[in-house]
């Protein structure tokens, strides 16, 4: 039956054809990705005369990319849990102690514990993560410290004002050891990637493009998306609850494209924001996606431009229907998106790691030499 | 509502045809991510080894060799990259028009390539215009014989063969420098070569008799690989019956070449004997220290060279991790096996080589240094 034949090899050379197109798309940017952090070998910068004690907030992404960082700075460096810093600068009596955050897992007494590392001569120094989000938590905290760091742009002068003599702004970076380019198992495989907390912004573009949605591969991971109005119609998509940090990278590292959405800093929203200042920073999952190699397509921060060029190393929505209307364009325009993802991770190795990153921390507490 | 026979056989038909496309495009992914992930390393790597060359404000120019229309594939490779490195360059086409058109534009210099063709009135008559001009010999140590009494004829003369620069500098030249050749990245990149183009281990090139020689020892140890050879002379072969489907005897273009290389996972690359009988002039004898073009180009191509040994390679690749090498028919044939075993090991150096050959090797980084010796 010559037409039968015809008819079954035919079907197979077309099923091969467009598997081995998006087969290629996906492949060459895993290659391109991995040379590019092949040829990106960590730097060894040079070691500035201070010895740190360092507190971390128990944000392993950031905490793990902070030490590793500090190891290669630092003159010597010793990490302390919150309950027992201060006894661990009386023994070991470093030059600075760099508390990460300050919030959450830490104790009562944190406060008291800074008081006393202060009249032992030594400096502190708390670098800021949630900002403006918590600064309701935030501004009883900071003018107990000597210098205060935050992420966030536009809390710097709130800080100001409440008499902290040295407040400084600095972004966070990616770990670089940690989210990398690597090949995912097939399960990890998606056209669109969320991870993250339905905060209730969130919940209404996902509403928005819930349709659109609804036809591709998804997957979103994160607590309260129950909240969406379509969720029966993403149900399929949502893996719920808090997704571990290695497991966001092998998704990060298979979706074709990575959203990344801003928690809303209006007041109240899912928010401790008492400041009511903006948000125009941006966050480390920022640096974080872009330091997989993924694609990434993000709403518009004020600061984005300082570390990315949209168009070119990240790509950015302003609205759901532009969001719809990128995802549309990047899943047909897979050379564009693979080359924007590989320019993306090349921008982060150099400038947005935390080796890069603590390096202009500890020249801004000013221990440059 | 009644499902009728044609319908149900419709409805089978579609999910065969469905489980089908599905096969398909399993194994079609799984073949383009592998090809993809090749390339993007590959390309990922020579974008890592781009570093800018300065363009000199000089008038350089560049008279075609005229062995090809509309250029042959090193006039284009030449004046390709000069272009990049000069604000005004000049291609001259036919060498008689060579005086005449540097009387009328006066550039800063007149470069030749090869030259073994070019009357030596022609450089005389440019010289009395108070012009410079410059030669670079590409086939060296092979002619010696003509280009000995051609060099003194250039203010300047470059030579692919370091074991040249005394020879020219005994017959008189006084500005003498070794420069290699390398290769252009027009021509020779990493490319995704068609399935058909594909095969474990080629060579490409003529059929001289101490290749011969050495195939007819090694071919009894790839009797069963996939093996192509591409090049005349090869009937010369011992056992020629027996390969003769694996030998194509003809010339391939720079572009089609790459894709040869770039197909293969083990390109051998074998110099020319300087005292090959077949097709030479090389009475002094010279001997030949510096490797081959060949050399650069299938590194540039991504493809794992197997090299014989030349003196000066080290200078250019780091053997071992940058490029491997033999000196018997039997390391050829057991570094064959091994590197065919060992993927990543291959891909390994391949990378290495890309890198090195991207960044130190091309003509436009040769030109420079010819245009850093003459304008400094």
């Amino acid at each position: 039956m010559p037409r039968a034949r015809t008819v079954r090899s035919s079907s197979y050379a077309a099923g091969r054809r467009d598997g081995w197109r998006e087969g290629w798309s996906i492949g060459w940017r895993e290659g391109a990705a991995a040379a590019a952090a092949a040829v990106f070998p960590p730097a060894v910068p040079e070691r500035l005369p201070v010895r740190v004690l360092y507190v971390p907030q128990g944000f392993e992404a950031i905490d793990d990319g902070m030490i590793g960082a500090l190891q290669l700075h630092a003159a010597e460096l010793h990490v302390a849990d919150p309950t027992r810093m201060a006894e661990m600068a009386a023994l070991i009596r470093p030059d600075l102690v760099l508390v990460l955050n300050g919030l959450h897992v830490f104790p009562e007494d944190h406060l008291e514990q800074v008081g006393r590392i202060r009249e032992m001569g030594i400096r502190t120094a708390i670098w800021f993560a949630d900002d403006p989000y918590v600064t309701g938590q935030t501004v009883a905290i900071a003018p107990h410290y000597d210098a205060v760091v935050t992420h966030e742009r536009s809390t710097v002068e709130l800080y100001r004002s409440l008499g902290c003599a040295e407040v400084h702004h600095l972004a966070f970076a990616a770990d670089v050891e940690r989210f990398r380019p690597v090949t995912p198992p097939a399960a990890c495989r998606c056209d669109v990637c969320f991870i993250g907390q339905a905060f209730w912004n969130r919940v209404e573009t996902f509403d928005a493009i819930a349709e659109e949605l609804a036809d591709l591969k998804v997957f979103i991971a994160g607590g309260l998306w129950e909240r969406l109005k379509n969720y029966k119609l993403l149900k399929k998509a949502i893996r719920p609850g808090w997704l571990p940090v290695d497991e966001s990278v092998l998704h990060y590292n298979g979706a074709k494209i990575v959203i990344n959405l801003h928690r809303t800093a209006a007041p109240g929203s899912d928010n401790a924001n008492a400041s009511g200042l903006p948000g125009l920073s941006v966050n480390p999952r920022t640096f974080e996606i872009a330091a997989c190699g993924a694609f990434q397509l993000t709403d518009r921060r004020e600061d984005l431009e300082s570390y990315y060029r949209p168009g070119l190393e990240l790509e950015t929505f302003g609205s759901p229907a532009e969001l719809a209307a990128k995802i549309r364009h990047y899943l047909r325009h897979e050379e564009e998106r693979r080359r924007i993802a590989v320019r993306g991770l090349a921008r982060t190795l150099r400038e947005h790691t935390y080796t890069v990153r603590v390096g202009s921390l500890l020249r801004l507490l000013g221990y440059g030499g | 509502m009644r499902v009728t026979a044609a319908a149900r056989k419709r409805s089978v038909r579609s999910r065969a045809y469905a489980g089908r496309y599905a096969a398909g495009r399993r194994d079609g992914w799984r073949d383009g991510w592998r090809d993809g992930y090749w390339m993007g390393l590959c390309e990922r790597t020579v974008r890592a080894a781009e570093t800018p060359l300065p363009v000199r404000d000089v008038h350089v120019m560049y008279v075609s060799t005229g062995k090809g229309f509309p250029y042959s594939p090193i006039d284009e490779a030449v004046a390709g990259s000069l272009g990049q490195l000069v604000t005004r360059l000049t291609v001259v086409e036919r060498k008689e028009e060579a005086p005449s058109a540097a009387a009328a534009v006066r550039p800063d210099v007149v470069l030749f390539l090869d030259g073994l063709h070019v009357p030596p009135d022609i450089p005389d008559r440019i010289r009395e215009l108070g012009i410079r001009t410059a030669i670079w010999f590409t086939d060296d140590p092979y002619y010696t014989d003509i280009t000995a009494s051609l060099a003194i004829h250039y203010d300047d003369v470059f030579t692919l063969e370091a074991n040249c620069v005394e020879f020219y500098r005994s017959v008189g030249c006084q500005r003498v420098r070794h420069l290699p050749l390398g290769f252009y990245p027009g021509h020779f990149r990493p490319q995704n070569a068609p399935a058909d183009m594909r095969c474990d281990i080629v060579f490409v090139g003529s059929g001289y008799w101490n290749r011969v020689a050495f195939f007819d020892q090694l071919l009894p140890y790839l009797a069963g690989r996939d093996i192509r050879i591409i090049g005349y002379w090869w009937e010369r072969l011992r056992d020629y019956k027996q390969f003769a489907s694996k030998i194509e005897g003809r010339w391939m273009t720079p572009q089609e070449t790459a894709l040869v290389y770039g197909g293969a996972k083990i390109v051998i690359n074998m110099h020319r004997e300087p005292d090959d009988g077949t097709f030479n002039s090389n009475r002094a004898g010279i001997g030949a220290v510096s490797p081959n073009p060949r050399t650069f180009e299938i590194a540039a191509c991504a493809s794992l060279q197997l090299t014989d040994v030349r003196n000066e390679l080290a200078a250019y690749y780091v053997p071992g991790r940058e490029i491997e090498t033999y000196a018997s028919p039997e390391e050829l044939a057991a570094k064959i096996d091994h590197y065919l075993a060992h993927a990543d090991e291959r891909r390994g150096v391949v990378l290495n080589g890309l890198y090195r050959t991207m960044r130190d090797h091309s003509y436009a980084r040769r030109l420079d240094a010819m245009l850093g010796a003459l304008f400094g």
